[in-house]
Order: structure tokens, then sequence, then C-alpha cells
């Protein structure tokens, strides 16, 4: 009853994520381009030691914030039913809010997973990226951080009024979150202030819980990072399922 | 002439109609540019070394004392357990470690800043004087940009950004049909196109003198006199507003257009310097960073901060405004297509 119709709309949306162009270049194309770049603009200020080179600190920030671009994505792949036109037979067909909200959120999440794994394996054969044995524990947070951005996108997508303002300014905030995350030079230099400021963005905790656990054995972060995480993730996947209206589809 | 004057007239009753929209596109990139030039005056280059010093030894104790009187150097208490971390982020460029026998390990990522480091506090062991911080100071100023100058790459940035969300008009007057009913006017397309430009032009140049205003107001402090700032400003408005007019010229949809600037403008500051100083980036990067606007912009506000106004230091201007000029024609060509 609550989750009517949740198996037909998951395989169907699995299907169509795991070809969807936007989380592909997003997940793999885009961060492979940036590592190499940005890798190289800074190699002079890695010495390479114990591992720790341009390339092994881009591969692990740009990651996470190309998984966090997929927010967008999600804005998108929330009002695929409205773009399609076929909005109606939504509004008629005996598939529950939940069904909708969870089999956009799930397939999306899998697939950029996926693409994560391809990425973190390209960047562990291509860049020598050490994971030092917790390869499995940074795919599982680039799994809840992609988990979270599918219900952030899609909560924006499904659930707000100005959609169609905000889904044009939505790429600016993310990339300030990836200033301040590191993302695309370390800040931690730039002072305490800016260090206070750097704590409102997600990439923060999970790129500095990432480098913690790796390189100082330490999963206290990590672990705080997670939970954050996946709390933002649940917050808005609740708040989706809430506040969606099937007439968001029309 | 009056059909561009049409659509300038036109452009700013249609922003009026929407307040909340208004309010947004013209005082967000100033809110911006105010919060850029604050945020830097706070951002003053500094060494920052860590110190673990468990047993709190004289040697460590005194090397704590002595270097956090240099100005420009900060001490901070490192922590064991987040060294490499701290390492990697850069919130200490090198950390010192003590033992109870003066014995001192050294961390550091960079190679030849860790034989410096080595170097000063061998001879801080042997002469109970810290020298050599001062140099790497004087070396860090040189490669880094200063407030002004990492200022103006920001502003830069950010009003390329929300220059392409001024300039989306006419990626939404395409999608609801209004080209399609202007190409049959007997007016033409270039107007139109022009006529848009104009209108950024006009809007970022209004957020430019409202933040001129503000520093003028708040007194924030700058290498380069208030009128200086306005020049660069009105040459920043100008190559903002070309860029965002070819970008939306090129692309059919908004998302596109703002995914585009930003990754635009993220490029144009990393190969300026606005982040990582060029200083220490491979040659081969060094010689693409010459296609950098920001770079040129930059190079530009050095020379009006060294009171030098020959006419080889306004090059950069007169590419920057060729350059614009250049980048509004191939607009003008390209956004023809629109009008099907």
């Amino acid at each position: 009853m609550i989750m009517d119709g949740f198996i037909t709309l998951f395989d169907f949306g699995m299907k169509k994520r795991i070809k969807d162009f936007f989380i592909i270049g997003y997940g793999v194309m885009m961060p492979l381009f940036m590592i190499v770049i940005l890798g190289y603009m800074a190699s002079n200020y890695y010495t390479g030691k114990n591992g720790i080179s341009s390339y092994y600190y881009y591969a692990l920030v740009t990651a996470p914030l190309c998984t966090f671009l997929n927010s967008i994505t999600l804005i998108y792949v929330a009002r695929e039913e409205s773009n399609y036109k076929c909005g109606e037979r939504f509004m008629i067909a005996p598939i529950s809010k939940i069904s909708i909200v969870i089999s956009k959120i799930i397939p999306s999440t899998i697939s950029i997973s996926i693409f994560n794994v391809v990425l973190m394996v390209a960047c562990k054969l291509l860049f020598k990226v050490d994971f030092r044995g917790r390869f499995l524990e940074v795919i599982l947070l680039l799994t809840i951080l992609a988990f979270m951005s599918c219900a952030i996108g899609t909560f924006i997508g499904l659930c707000t009024k100005d959609f169609m303002t905000i889904k044009n300014f939505i790429s600016t905030p993310i990339l300030i979150m990836g200033v301040l995350g590191g993302s695309f030079f370390p800040i931690g230099s730039l002072g305490k202030v800016m260090e206070i400021v750097s704590y409102i963005s997600p990439l923060t905790w999970i790129n500095k819980g990432v480098f913690t656990m790796l390189n100082d054995n330490s999963i206290k972060i990590y672990i705080i990072a997670l939970l954050l995480t996946l709390c933002l993730g649940i917050l808005f996947t609740v708040g989706a399922i809430k506040m969606f209206k099937k007439e968001a589809f029309l | 002439m009056m059909s561009i004057y049409l659509i300038v007239k036109n452009e700013v009753k249609r922003s009026m109609k929407d307040k909340k929209k208004l309010v947004i596109t013209l005082f967000v990139p100033i809110i911006a540019v105010v919060f850029a030039l604050l945020l830097n005056n706070i951002m003053k280059p500094s060494i920052n070394l860590g110190i673990i010093d468990k047993d709190n030894s004289q040697i460590g104790t005194s090397l704590k004392t002595m270097a956090s009187n240099i100005d420009g150097v900060k001490i901070g208490e490192a922590k064991e357990d987040t060294i490499n971390t701290d390492l990697i982020i850069a919130k200490y460029v090198a950390v010192i470690e003590f033992d109870r026998n003066n014995q001192i390990k050294l961390y550091c990522l960079d190679n030849e800043l860790k034989g410096t480091i080595q170097e000063i506090t061998d001879n801080f062991i042997i002469s109970n004087e810290v020298t050599g911080l001062q140099e790497i100071l004087i070396k860090m100023k040189k490669e880094s940009m200063n407030v002004t100058e990492r200022s103006i790459g920001f502003i830069l940035l950010t009003l390329i950004i929300t220059c392409v969300f001024t300039a989306c008009n006419i990626i939404k007057d395409k999608e609801e049909g209004t080209l399609k009913r202007y190409v049959l006017t007997p007016n033409a397309s270039i107007s139109y196109i022009l006529g848009n430009f104009i209108f950024n032009f006009i809007t970022t140049l209004f957020q430019i003198i409202i933040s001129t205003l503000i520093i003028r107001i708040l007194n924030l402090n700058l290498e380069i006199n208030i009128f200086e700032f306005l020049l660069i400003g009105i040459i920043i408005a100008f190559i903002a507003a070309s860029i965002a007019t070819l970008i939306v010229s090129l692309v059919n949809t908004e998302l596109k257009a703002s995914l585009i600037a930003s990754a635009f403008g993220m490029i144009m500051s990393l190969l300026g310097g606005s982040f990582l100083p060029l200083e220490k980036m491979p040659d081969g990067i060094k010689v693409i960073s010459n296609i950098s606007i920001t770079k040129w912009i930059i190079v530009f506000t050095r020379s009006l901060e060294n009171k030098s106004y020959t006419v080889q230091n306004y090059i950069p201007v007169i590419v920057i405004v060729l350059m614009s000029v250049a980048l509004i024609i191939t607009s003008l060509v390209l956004g023809k297509r629109k009008f099907v």
C-alpha cells in the first residue's frame, strides 16, 4: 500500500539512471578531467612523499564535489514526468507518494555509487592513489553523500515553488561549498575565521573525514561526517515525501 | 540605434516587474563583491606553524614565544592525531614536534620549505634566535597576491557568474517564442543582442558603483585609490558582460549557461593565480596562464599599486577591451541562430 508501484518504478528508474549522461558526466568524465588539470597545476605543492601527491589530494576532494553536483541532475530527474508530459497518468495511477520519491532517490544513488567505484578504481590505477586498505570506507561515504545529494535534488525538484529559478542558481552555492571544502585548493591556511565558515559546507567534514582516516588513522571525523550526511539525506527524503504533491507533475 | 535603446528600455521595465528577482540579481552581486573584499581583508598571508610540545620542553616553549612575536608568523598547537591531515589541508605549512630530550621531529609536505625550516630550528638550538622566517614571509608575499589583487580576482569570478544570470533573458525569450516574433519585425537580431549586452553592462556598472560607495563608507584597506578601483570595476563589468553575452549565445538552456559560467570563471581564476600562486606552478601552466583575463586584470592592478602610469602598463586594459569587443562580435554572429 505504502510502497505501491515501487518495484516497477525502481526498475524503470534504474534502467534510465545507469545510462544518464549527466550522471556519467559528473561521475567519471568531469572528475577525471579536474583531477588531471588541478593535479598538474598543484604538482609542485606536494612532494609525493608517503603517497601524498597533488593527484592524491584532488582525487579525494573532486569525487565528493562531483557527487554533490549530482543534486542538479536530480532536480531534472524529479521533474521528468512533467517534462515528458505524463504527469496526468501518475495522478490517476495507484502509485503512492513514497514510491515516487524513493524510486527517484534510490536508483540515482546506486548509479552514482557505481560510477564512483569506477572513478576511484581509475584513480588508483592512473594516479596511484593509495587508499591504505580503506577503499570500502571511502566508497561508503561517497554513497551516503550520493544519497544526500539525490535527496536534496529531489526535494528541490519536487517540493519547491520556484523550481525554475532555483535550478539555475543551484550550481553556484554548490561550487561555493566546494571552495569552502577545499575542492579547488587547500584552504586551511586562510585562517581561523575561514576555518569556522568552512564548516557550513558538508564537503569540509567529508574531505577532512577521509583525510584523517587515510593519513592519520583516525575515524572520528569520518564517522561524524558519515552520520551528518546520512541525517541530512534522511531529512530531505522525509521532507520530499511529506511535501510532495502529485500535482507538481502537471 | 533606436531599436537598441528600445530593447534596453524594455529590459529595464521587465526587470522592474519582478521585484523579488530584481533584488536578487541586483543586490546579491553587490553583497558578494563587498564580502569578497571583507574576507580578503581578514585573510592576511602568514606562515602557520604547528607545534607539538607534549613535555613543555624549554626549547619548544622558547621557540613558540619568539616565533609568535614575528609579524606574520602564527603558531598553533597542532594535534598529534591529525598531523598529516593538517598538512594536507594546509592548516600548517609545517609541524614541529619537540620531545623531552630536545629532539626535534619536523613534518612538512614541501621539500624546499622543509629544508629551510629544518635550518631555522637547527640554528635556533645553537643560537637561541629565530632567523629565516622573515625571509620565508618576504618570499611568500612576493609569490602570493595582496588583498586588493586577490579581491579583484574574486570580483571578476563573481561578476562573470552573476552577469550570466542577467543575460539569460535571451534564453528565456527564445523558449517563450519572443525571438520568433521579434525576427518578423524590421529590427535586426544584432540590435536585440546588443541591447541585452548594454542592459547587462549598465546593471553590472550600477553594482560596481554601489560596491565602490560601500567600500568607501566602510573605509576598507586597499592598495589602490577608490577611483582606480572604480576604473578596474568598469573594465571588469565590460568584460564580464561580454563573456555572459557570448555564453548565452552559445547555449540553449539557463542551466548550461550557469554551469559554463562557473566553470569558465573558475578556470580563469585558477590560471590567473587567484587561488594558488602561479610562481610555484609548472612552466606549462605559467605559459597557459597568459590567456587568463584574471591575470591581465591583476597585472594592471599591480601597476596601479606601483603608481606606474606608463602607456605600457595600460596594455592589459587595451587587450581586455579589444577582447571584449571580439567577444561581442562573436556573440552577434553566433546569437543570430537563436532568431529562427
